[in-house]
Parts: C-alpha cells; structure tokens; sequence
C-alpha cells in the first residue's frame, strides 16, 4: 500500500525531540561553533531526510520476512 | 521454531506496538480500509522519525569528534615555550595565527588568553604596548607586517623587528 508522508513535519517532530541531544554532544564546543555546527546538522537532516524513502508496514514486513527467513 | 525470532520480536516493532492506538488500528485493518490506511501511515512517520533521529546521532557524533580533533591540533600548535624544527627557521606563530584564525577567534579575546603557560602569560604582561598591538592585530586581525605597519605609522620592517622580539620575549630569550 503507497502511503504518503509529510517529510517536513516528520523532521520538525524529530528536531523537537533531538535538539536535547545535539545540545549535550556538542556542550564541549564554544557557543558560536556550537550554533554554526547544529545549522550544519539541520542543514544536512534537511536534505537527507528528503533522500529517504518512505516505507509503509507492508513493504517493512516484506523486507523483514525476506531478510529474516 | 524454539529460539527463532519472530517479526514480532523486532525491537523495532515492539516499539511500534508499544503506541495503543496502533495496537487497535492493527486489529481494525483488515475489515476498515481507512483504519489500514492510518495504520501504514502512522508506521511510515514512526520509521521515517526513527531513521531521521539514528542519521542525526551519527552526524552529531561525527561533528563532536570533528572539533574535538581540531582543538587538539589547536593545542599542539599553541606549543610556543617547546622549540621545534619551524621556529628554528622562523615562527611558529605564523603558522599559528594563519592555520587556525577562526578556531583562535572564537576562543580567545586576548593574545594572553592563547598562551600556554603562565610564565609565558606573566612574561606577556611585560611587553610594551607597541609589541602587545602588534601581536594582537597579527593574531585576531591577521594583518601582515605591511598592514599593521600602515595601522601604526611605522615601516614594515619595524614592525617585523618588534614582533620577533615580542616572541622571543614571550619564549624567555
């Protein structure tokens, strides 16, 4: 079944949730590199997220049983 | 079958059917075209998320290492009191200042900020004003001795003169 997905909010939702996280990884680096280095991770999400193939739970499934047999 | 693993036993579908609602969409879909619609979708946004939060793990890993590897460097070339085979030859704050001006920059507001020991820093606080000047335009403005010459209406080769002693004042010699 073709599902349709909006990338743009999945990848809000997911910057909501990993901000924490990239915080705490780059809390070593200075404040001006810290803000340069998470615009550069966005950046990239961004266009990687874009890449990302849209997999429904029949395709998943499908895979899984063929990987997994 | 005794030990085999199941699709259900994915942890990753475990996580998925930890969600209730997708619990009862699951059992719905068969009969409710609409309720097996919501369901691959919502498993579709669920992977989608999953894969996006792993790849922006290994990004975040890869840029913390990324900076940790270039303050090392940083450090390493900071090495002004340790004479190695460059400064028998010239300076090795030219180096410094042109390899690594941005890194530099960010962390340090002062000349003595990016001294490596205190006696260097004590020595530091002994130098003229004139030699001071000239260090912190070489450093944070990255002039060369022409720039700063125009800056302090001096020549070039004044300015060259006083930055060396400065450096060598600042190893002790």
């Amino acid at each position: 079944m073709g599902v349709e997905v909006d990338k743009n909010k999945v990848l809000e939702e997911a910057l909501n949730k990993l901000e924490g996280k990239i915080n705490y990884s780059l809390g070593e680096t200075g404040a001006n590199d810290r803000d340069d280095l998470k615009q550069d991770i966005i950046l990239r999400l961004i266009e990687a997220t874009q890449k990302m193939e849209v997999i429904s739970y029949s395709s998943f499934r499908h895979w899984w049983e063929e990987n997994n047999s | 079958m005794y030990g085999k693993k199941t699709f259900y036993d994915d942890p990753l579908i475990k996580t998925f059917f930890n969600d209730p609602v997708n619990i009862k969409l699951y059992s719905m879909k068969n009969n409710n075209l609409k309720a097996a619609k919501e369901f691959e979708e919502r498993f579709a946004v669920f992977y989608l998320k999953l894969r996006i939060i792993s790849y922006a793990n290994k990004l975040t890993n890869y840029y913390s290492k990324d900076f940790d590897k270039k303050k090392r460097i940083q450090r390493d070339q900071l090495k002004l009191d340790q004479p190695n085979e460059q400064e028998s030859k010239g300076l090795s704050v030219d180096s410094i200042m042109s390899k690594n001006a941005d890194i530099v920059d960010n962390l340090a507001e002062s000349v003595s900020d990016l001294l490596p020991s205190a006696k260097m820093k004590r020595r530091y606080t002994y130098l003229s004003m004139e030699k001071k000047i000239i260090l912190h335009h070489f450093t944070f403005n990255q002039l060369n001795n022409k720039e700063i010459a125009q800056k302090m209406n001096c020549s070039p080769q004044n300015v060259s003169k006083l930055k060396s002693r400065a450096l060598k004042e600042l190893r002790g010699g």
